[in-house]
């Protein structure tokens, strides 16, 4: 009888193997995402990332974690959210990790499985974003800066008071939400899109 | 010819495997209608309001059978077709190297009742459409 | 040449100024800017983060319509051009999401047949219409204006192929050429913080203090910049920052089609200069002399 062979993956739980099986696919629909195999683990990205200093998970241990299938880590930490997609790391990756792409697969994996960071909202900015753009077909800054406050920290608002009335008075703020003409087009274009979404391979 | 046992709509923008499936399911004692693409597909469901439908996937897009299965199974506009059985029959392993499925975790999408890969067998294809045609 | 025209939702409001300036410049140049008929939202980077088909669903619908109008859609927002150069990329590359997206486009009457170059202004003016073209047309030097020319993130990273993703020099040398005097500023691509200055004020204020003082310090009396959110960034915070890091930052920030603006002969009003929070006023020492 042939011997089974143990994986590494048998020792963990369905649901990490749900979450490393989505995060591949996901990752392999980046152009150039395979490449993430090839890290070497130099730690060139955590040392060019302008934000590393105030991660939990430095980019570098990202990597290191897929490794070790321990994406839930990733995602509860709240090095994506604060990741500013610079692309610095990207760029100077000696083996051509998209890391950048892969954070935002991350991201949208941790929205996908709504696990966040403790009192960490940047997600809620991501949501507000979304549904305003889906409402208008066009963003409305106002109106996505006062909804995110209003979720997150309301008295935030008072101090952005001064410089929205000086942006007012500047033209630079639009009083009123611009909007496209084809919004029912749009809203079609979106339920098609939804579904597509969905469709993954088995 | 004895009775028809259902009416089966073949819907692919293939006219050869329309050709080559009417007569199997014709020796299975199906009656058969066909359609060409998803446009035709919606009037044929209307007007010959079938009991069984064999889809493609990919007709005028990758995934265009997607969207009309999801759609008959649970728009308003197909309200009474929504409990009629789909089968897919698609190449699109061959394709692409894998077979397509809706995200399970995901609420609300209605994905086919069964599904086959092309090149069909006719024995296969006939009892799984009898077992959907008996529940 | 034509180029179809893609604003993007900022520069309807608060980089209007970057739009005023943009249509200045090309006009003046004889370049033709065809805006995109019903544009939608890129979906920008908050999009990215939430649905991966969708988000390239939103942004194809404006390559789409962009395809009638001819090869190349310009962009002048970086976020704008960076998602739709990247949604551009993505259905060049993949097959399944093309025709997902396609699939999606096409409950709209729409289809995108992957024919579009995506570009940035600033490639545009340098590389097709050419800086000694540029230069022969400006009819004010810039002599004398201390500049700091910072290209932020997205421009140059990632492989974008149009300048060095470390070192780009297409600002430099196009404002060299009109006599500006490009000052030593190691910060041109440093990161400005994007959203975290909403979500993760403490971090992106320090981002900002650091290169505001890199300009400041070596010199320059004006930065430079192409993108919207870095130039609110770099301009509307200055005063938290000076209180936060007791720092004395006091610097204008404006578009580099502000600056190539002023060259062309435009007046601070054409180009939008009013709408500075930090005014820049040039012309009182240097421009008018030269004139």
């Amino acid at each position: 009888m042939k011997e089974r062979e143990i994986k590494f993956s048998d020792f963990f739980s369905k649901k990490e193997k749900r979450l490393e099986d989505s995060f591949i696919q996901q990752v392999y629909n980046i152009p150039g995402g395979e490449s993430i195999n090839k890290c070497i683990q130099c730690g060139v990205c955590t040392g060019s990332c302008p934000v590393s200093y105030t991660m939990d998970i430095t980019p570098r241990e990202i990597i290191a974690l897929y490794r070790s299938e321990d994406i839930e880590s990733i995602l509860t930490s709240r090095t994506i959210w604060i990741c500013a997609s610079c692309y610095a790391c990207t760029v100077r990756c000696p083996q051509g990790v998209q890391v950048t792409d892969i954070i935002y697969a991350l991201k949208r994996l941790a929205m996908e499985q709504k696990i966040f960071p403790k009192r960490f909202p940047v997600h809620a900015l991501s949501n507000t974003f979304v549904n305003l753009t889906n409402h208008f077909g066009r963003s409305y800054e106002p109106g996505l800066l006062v909804s995110y406050y209003l979720k997150t920290n309301p008295f935030k608002l008072l101090g952005m008071l001064p410089l929205f009335l000086k942006l007012i008075s500047k033209g630079r703020i639009g009083l009123l939400p611009q909007k496209i003409r084809d919004k029912k087009g749009l809203s079609r274009i979106l339920n098609e899109g939804q579904i597509m979404e969905s469709i993954v391979p088995e | 010819m004895e009775k028809a046992k259902a009416k089966i709509l073949v819907i692919d923008d293939d006219p050869d495997f329309r050709d080559a499936v009417t007569p199997i399911l014709h020796s299975a004692s199906y009656e058969v209608v066909t359609a060409a693409n998803p446009k035709e597909a919606k009037e044929k469901i209307f007007s010959e309001k079938p009991d069984l439908i064999l889809l493609d996937i990919m007709m005028d897009s990758l995934f265009d059978g997607f969207s009309l299965c999801h759609n008959i199974k649970s728009s308003k506009e197909y309200k009474e077709f929504n409990n009629t059985p789909i089968i897919f029959v698609s190449a699109v392993k061959e394709k692409t190297g894998s077979r397509f499925q809706f995200k399970q975790e995901e609420q609300g999408l209605a994905g086919p009742d069964d599904y086959i890969d092309k090149p069909i067998k006719p024995d296969d294809l006939v009892s799984r459409i009898e077992r959907l045609l008996k529940k | 040449m034509e180029y179809a025209y893609y604003p993007g939702c900022s520069l309807e409001a608060s980089a209007k100024a970057y739009e005023e300036s943009t249509r200045f410049v090309f006009d003046a140049l004889g370049q033709k800017l065809v805006e995109i008929e019903d544009w939608n939202c890129c979906g920008a980077t908050y999009y990215m983060a939430t649905k991966e088909t969708i988000s390239l669903v939103i942004s194809a619908r404006n390559l789409a319509l962009a395809e009638k109008y001819g090869n190349d859609i310009v962009a002048p927002c970086s976020s704008c051009y960076t998602i739709l150069y990247k949604t551009n990329k993505i259905l060049n590359d993949n097959f399944i999401m093309k025709e997902k997206v396609n699939q999606a486009l096409k409950k709209d009457n729409l289809e995108y047949n992957l024919s579009l170059n995506v570009r940035h202004p600033l490639d545009v003016l340098v590389n097709d219409v050419g800086i000694d073209t540029i230069a022969s047309r400006a009819n004010t030097s810039l002599k004398g204006i201390k500049m700091a020319q910072y290209y932020g993130c997205q421009i140059v990273r990632p492989e974008r192929g149009i300048d060095d993703k470390e070192d780009p020099q297409l600002m430099d040398r196009l404002f060299k050429a009109l006599g500006a005097e490009n000052v030593y500023f190691p910060a041109k691509v440093r990161c400005c913080g994007g959203m975290l200055m909403t979500t993760y004020p403490d971090v992106g204020l320090k981002l900002t203090k650091e290169i505001l003082e890199h300009a400041q310090d070596n010199g320059a009396e004006v930065v430079v910049t192409t993108c919207p959110l870095c130039q609110m960034n770099l301009e509307a915070y200055q005063d938290k920052i000076n209180k936060k890091f007791k720092t004395d930052l006091h610097i204008p920030v404006i578009y580099f089609t502000q600056a190539l603006g002023l060259a062309l002969g435009g007046s601070p009003k054409e180009l939008g200069l009013n709408r500075q929070l930090i005014p820049f006023k040039p012309e009182e020492k240097t421009l008018e002399g030269s004139r």
